[in-house]
């Protein structure tokens, strides 16, 4: 059977936009997956590029990020500190000039960085259409973004707080530097007066939604982090997190790095 | 459908096909420089500089490419005037069989543009994105360190 012929958009406005989305269109950003997986069943190929998201500005509380911030601008920018320092270290130069920020949010894939750093840093994220809303990252990881997305909705901006407060870390369990990891893990935290005022530790493992571990970050919450702490808390995610499928390592093993990474996390940013 | 891309500032038109990457339209019309790799954005053979910095042709699509300047090694220097990196690269014998080559200048070039005096591992980290099968990188990192130290 001979394909469909694509077409391409480029809208200028939302209101453009939303004309041309349908559920036969595919909405384009950075491109670097979307080029090499194009799905079959579409026929509208949106840019979304001159809808000019892409930008970084300070907030009164925290940074916004424009979905189609690359993470070269958003590592090169001056106020995103360990996110903008990891987002660095991800990829290659060519492809840090072309992922966005949005696109690797969206995807989600198991290897994409974003997802899990949003989800520890508490992020939110503006959705807009015509309208717009704004969800927590606990809502907006709760399932496939491209689920919880309305029809002719799109993902506008991420909202992270202030990171001059915030600290995170975070590990890739991987066999080799340019693997998909079997494991994500990361936690950030805030202290005041000593004790945890905000802690989040969560990971990605074989699905590719980062999963937050409530009773360790509880265990944590406004105590003062000795030894003796952070050992029983890392015991707490390990317990939490259960059984993790990969085929290349067993279940127990990556369930026995959550605890070691939570803990080394842990004393990292301390 | 039709597009206007700016390719070493000269500005041609070309009829491509929605889905056409980047890497088909440019050599499919001369720019024989870019090499296709990989084709999955792994090996930097097929790279370009969009609005100066280095980007993977053979994931990006054509269409995306309006009103973005596009530089590929042919704009860069020719066989009686070449440009310094291209120079450079000869005078170390950075080039062996030659594939990954476009890639390496054009990416060197986005560092130098940027970053006219390079530490070693800034080179390395800009290079990052280029993989050489032959050379081991070494007289890679010393055309492009060369360079850096002319033109200061």
């Amino acid at each position: 059977m001979k394909p469909e012929t694509k077409k391409f958009h480029h809208p200028k406005t939302f209101s453009e936009l939303s004309k041309v989305l349908d559920s036969k269109s595919v909405v384009l950003a950075g491109g670097t997956f979307l080029s090499s997986h194009l799905p079959k069943n579409i026929s509208n190929i949106v840019d979304i590029t001159n809808l000019r998201l892409n930008y970084i500005k300070k907030l009164k509380k925290g940074i916004a990020i424009g979905a189609l911030a690359t993470f070269d601008e958003v590592a090169n920018f001056n106020m995103t500190g360990c996110l903008g320092r990891f987002l660095a270290d991800t990829a290659t130069q060519p492809l840090r000039n072309m992922i966005t920020v949005g696109g690797n949010v969206m995807l989600p894939l198991r290897w994409c960085d974003t997802p899990l750093l949003f989800s520890v840093l508490d992020a939110k994220f503006v959705l807009k259409s015509q309208r717009q809303r704004t969800v927590s990252s606990d809502k907006f990881f709760s399932k496939l973004p491209k689920q919880l997305l309305k029809k002719d909705e799109i993902l506008k901006e991420i909202i992270i707080p202030d990171l001059k407060k915030i600290k995170i870390a975070r590990k890739k369990v991987v066999r080799a530097y340019d693997d998909i990891p079997a494991l994500q893990i990361a936690v950030a935290a805030k202290l005041s007066r000593k004790k945890f005022e905000f802690i989040r530790i969560a990971y990605v493992g074989q699905k590719p939604l980062p999963i937050r571990l409530k009773k360790a970050e509880k265990f944590l919450l406004n105590k003062v982090p000795t030894e003796e702490l952070i050992n029983q808390a890392a015991e707490t995610a390990a317990k939490e997190a259960g059984k993790i499928n990969d085929i290349r390592f067993s279940s127990e093993y990556l369930n026995e790095m959550i605890k070691v990474y939570v803990k080394r996390l842990l004393k990292s940013i301390l | 459908m039709k597009i206007i891309l700016d390719i070493n500032e000269e500005k041609k038109c070309f009829e491509i096909e929605p889905t056409e990457k980047l890497i088909c339209t440019l050599r499919n019309h001369g720019y024989k420089s870019i090499k296709f790799g990989c084709g999955e954005g792994t090996c930097g053979t097929c790279t370009v500089l969009v609005d100066g910095k280095p980007h993977l042709s053979c994931l990006t699509f054509t269409a995306q490419m309006e009103n973005k300047k596009i530089t590929t090694l042919e704009g860069l220097g020719n066989f009686d005037n070449l440009h310094p990196l291209q120079q450079s690269f000869i005078d170390e014998g950075a080039v062996q069989c030659g594939y990954c080559t476009p890639g390496m200048i054009l990416s060197a070039k986005a560092l130098l543009d940027k970053n006219p005096s390079p530490s070693d591992e800034e080179i390395k980290k800009a290079l990052d994105g280029n993989k050489c099968r032959c050379t081991g990188y070494v007289s890679i990192i010393n055309a492009i360190r060369n360079v850096a130290a002319f033109l200061n």
